[in-house]
């Protein structure tokens, strides 16, 4: 039984689509009662703070749902589209449109068919993890805004799943764009953070692309299957993972992985998104020389290992990771007591019966706003720096 | 401009159509309210389990962390399909069971959301089994933004199933008791109304003070509950039907003329005289001194605010505020007319905005101008003025007290400012 006490459930699909779109200037509509978009804002976006109207709710009241006034719905959307002047609407579904079985796609297409901006329908229920709501939101927008007619360039990468639910705050990407700009890359688009149509637009004539979470998988296929673009899967933490990156932004593939002897006999277990908590690993065992570091994520790992397109990998898979969202899984894990040192969102703290040694990691998916002004890195030399401090005390 | 949309002028204002109508949704409806789990819980001796949608059970589960009261809350997701196929039941029922065994509540709280309210999900029966069980009572509530407007709001009903549980307590009048109804956090028993009361021999209950279940039932004996902010107002009516006891809704206010009326009808209510004129002339003294701190202000008001946003303007306006905005979240309530009436006798260009409305946010530069903002919802469109967050989450007084504490809370941000980002982000004050 999933119950939940001590920990936050994550967010949903249509939290994830939301945090995949946000910064795109576009209008994203939650087909729910009200209250379902100010969730989003007030606890889990902090970029809304007296920003810019980009996510709204549908209001919606009991009427609207029972007798399915669509036509009343479609109408608001198009009057606040037109006189916000965004450049796309998302109509992202929720447990009542899943309830209802209210045609979305088809209110979509009616609201398309009265703008001359695009109308995306994000097929989220609500029950789902954000992650897959990401997912769905970044296809959408791949198989809408790509533009078809490219030519590669060379020195070029796209940066994908940079969503703020796993990254935090934008400034956690510094350290990735200065690597790329010491490679001499050219960033051609960030999915996540810091995007823009445009340059999404104009994505498939990158060289390479790098995932830098899970949400950003589905994009990497789908550019791989449709322009043969390939991605590195995971992203470098310390000195010896950030030279690997050059090299292999050098062109000089190398697809043997970091080695090195691991002396320090200490149990880490990382929690947090599946993507992030590898590259991590890679540093904790390779430049660090952590014996045994175990993962424990809340979304499915499976599909990390088996991706089509990948030119390198920081993600090595243990066979003591755990796939779990159960609260008193979880729990049971982070208290073994061979366990020494865990790594994770500070609200896992509360779980912890028994003396670790922890490291905060904020985690917004996990613990909403509490930690976004927090203090922690976990890409390229600061992130390897941050980690480091703890094992040197 | 588009502003314009999202606000009317208070002389314009004479029906409920008047009102600027968000066609999509802004701001929260908890904005205004509180939060229906935390609401339930209010209820000693309680643990609540809410059963729905990952993406219902998050909010809930943010706001038990940031206001703490996370340790008597359970959170069980279910899939849609589940829920249509009522397939949830036994697994709400097991959870149930497993949580009695875990935490022996005397009162069991179970939360679904829209998805069971629209589907009309009967959960009649599991009540039953579990109560004749575990030998406890079990309210079922639904946290159902789907019925705000239409119906008694989602906290209106949160706090109305304390009448649940007090419906099947026959309690003996007893005089000298009395409840107050509509408060979340509690009032002190050192307090203006404890004084005014206890000097006439009156016992106050109020359920944020109550520690247990049996305790509780011993407001089924009170003469007159006191409700003192609309939240109460449905709960007083069932008991007053079902319980036979009286309210009279006397609310929160910072006029001091308002205060006075208040205390006017509750002496007259029971028949005893409340000479309340010490914290009169004390509540006079102390603002006479400190009227300069709003003289010719622009001030804005917004409805996150302990109390209720017209009343307060009316009084800020007599405190000789220039008042600008009020910012409130659905058409002005019955009981809000007699303010309206007075804020277009004395400021007919006042504006109201629609909190919630999706254009506000677009051009924050016409609040640039303000100096003082009431609310944390005013302190984010108003970015330069001194945000006093009169928070129901921080605040809880009555009488005259609270006239001084409008004052009190002023003198200290306009001399130390606290950022409107820092009472959201770090304060916890608007989820």
């Amino acid at each position: 039984m999933e119950l939940y006490h001590n920990l936050l459930p994550l967010p949903s699909g249509y939290f994830g689509a939301s945090s995949a779109l946000y910064n795109l200037n576009g209008l994203i509509i939650i087909y729910g009662p009200a209250g379902g978009a100010w969730h989003i804002n007030i606890e889990d976006e902090p970029r809304w703070y007296r920003n810019k109207t980009k996510l709204l709710g549908a209001g919606l009241l009991e009427m609207d749902v029972i007798l399915g006034r669509d036509t009343a719905f479609v109408d608001r959307i198009v009057e606040v589209a037109s006189d916000l002047k965004r450049s796309f609407v998302a109509i992202l579904g929720t447990p009542v449109s899943a309830i209802t079985g209210i045609d979305l796609k088809g209110i979509s297409k009616a609201v398309q068919k009265r703008l001359n901006i695009p109308v995306l329908y994000i097929n989220t229920i609500g029950s789902e993890d954000y992650c897959i709501g990401a997912k769905k939101a970044f296809l959408e927008l791949a198989k809408y805004f790509v533009d078809r007619e490219y030519i590669t360039e060379n020195k070029t990468i796209n940066i994908l799943g940079a969503i703020h639910l796993d990254i935090g705050r934008s400034s956690h990407l510094n350290p990735m764009l200065e690597l790329i700009q010491q490679c001499n890359f050219q960033i051609k688009s960030i999915w996540g953070i810091d995007s823009c149509i445009s340059k999404i637009k104009n994505c498939a004539g990158a060289e390479l692309n790098i995932v830098l979470t899970s949400s950003g998988l589905s994009v990497a296929k789908w550019m791989y299957n449709q322009f043969n673009v390939p991605y590195i899967l995971g992203f470098p933490v310390g000195k010896r993972a950030v030279e690997k990156f050059k090299r292999i932004l050098e062109g000089k593939y190398n697809y043997s992985n970091l080695t090195k002897t691991s002396k320090i006999d200490k149990k880490v277990l990382i929690v947090g998104e599946p993507v992030i908590s590898y590259s991590i690993k890679t540093f904790l065992k390779k430049e660090l020389g952590l014996k045994d570091v175990i993962v424990l994520s809340r979304t499915p790992i499976d599909e990390l290992f088996s991706a089509e397109g990948v030119i390198y990998s920081f993600l090595e898979k243990g066979g003591e990771d755990i796939y779990t969202s159960v609260e008193s899984e979880i729990s049971k894990v982070i208290n073994q007591d061979e366990i020494d040192i865990v790594i994770a969102d500070p609200y896992y703290r509360i779980l912890i019966k028994n003396k670790k040694i922890f490291i905060p990691l904020p985690h917004i998916a996990v613990s909403a706003r509490f930690y976004w002004d927090s203090s922690y890195e976990f890409i390229g030399l600061t992130g390897g720096e941050y980690l480091k401090q703890y094992f040197c005390n | 401009m588009l502003i314009e949309k999202s606000r009317i002028k208070v002389i314009c204002l004479n029906e409920k159509k008047d009102f600027p109508f968000a066609p999509l949704e802004a701001m929260g409806p908890n904005i205004s309210g509180w939060g229906v789990v935390e609401t339930t819980l209010l209820l000693p001796e309680s643990v609540c389990l809410m059963v729905g949608p990952l993406a219902c059970l998050r909010h809930s589960a943010f706001m038990a962390h940031a206001r703490d009261f996370f340790n008597r809350f359970y959170m069980l997701p279910i899939d849609e399909l589940d829920i249509v196929m009522a397939r949830h039941l036994r697994i709400i029922k097991n959870a149930i069971k497993e949580i009695i065994l875990e935490t022996s509540p005397k009162i069991f709280i179970l939360s679904s959301t829209c998805c069971d309210h629209i589907l009309g999900t009967d959960y009649k029966r599991i009540i039953q089994e579990i109560e004749e069980e575990f030998d406890i009572k079990l309210i079922y509530t639904v946290m159902a933004p789907l019925t705000i407007g239409q119906k008694p709001s989602p906290f209106e009903m949160a706090y109305s199933a304390l009448y649940e549980y007090l419906k099947k307590i026959i309690g003996k009048k007893v005089p000298s008791r009395l409840n107050i109804l509509g408060n979340f956090l509690p009032i002190t028993n050192t307090s203006e109304l404890y004084n005014l009361c206890n000097n006439l021999g009156l016992t106050i209950y109020q359920i944020p003070r109550i520690n247990t279940a049996e305790e509780l039932s011993l407001m089924t004996t009170a003469e007159l509950n006191i409700v003192i902010h609309p939240l109460g107002e449905i709960l007083a009516k069932k008991m007053k039907k079902g319980l036979g006891i009286p309210f009279l809704f006397v609310p929160v206010s910072y006029g001091l003329l308002e205060i006075e009326q208040n205390y006017k009808k509750l002496s007259e209510k029971l028949g005893k005289y409340i000479d309340y004129t010490p914290y009169k002339k004390e509540a006079h003294n102390y603002i006479a001194k400190r009227l300069n701190l709003l003289r010719d202000k622009k001030v804005a008001v917004g409805c996150s605010i302990y109390g209720n946003p017209f009343e307060l303007a009316d009084a800020l306006l007599e405190y000789g505020c220039d008042v600008k905005a009020i910012f409130c979240r659905n058409a002005p309530k019955l009981f809000e007319l007699q303010y309206i009436k007075r804020l277009k006798e004395k400021s007919p260009e006042t504006f109201i905005y629609n909190i919630s409305h999706p254009y506000l946010m677009e051009k924050l530069d016409v609040f640039d101008d303000i100096d003082i903002s009431f609310g944390v919802d005013a302190g984010i469109c108003c970015r330069n003025s001194v945000n006093v967050p009169l928070s129901r989450y921080k605040l809880q007084t009555y009488g005259f007290e609270n006239a001084i504490l409008l004052f009190k809370e002023i003198e200290k941000y306009v001399s130390t400012p606290i950022k409107n980002y820092d009472w959201i982000y770090k304060h916890n004050l608007l989820i």
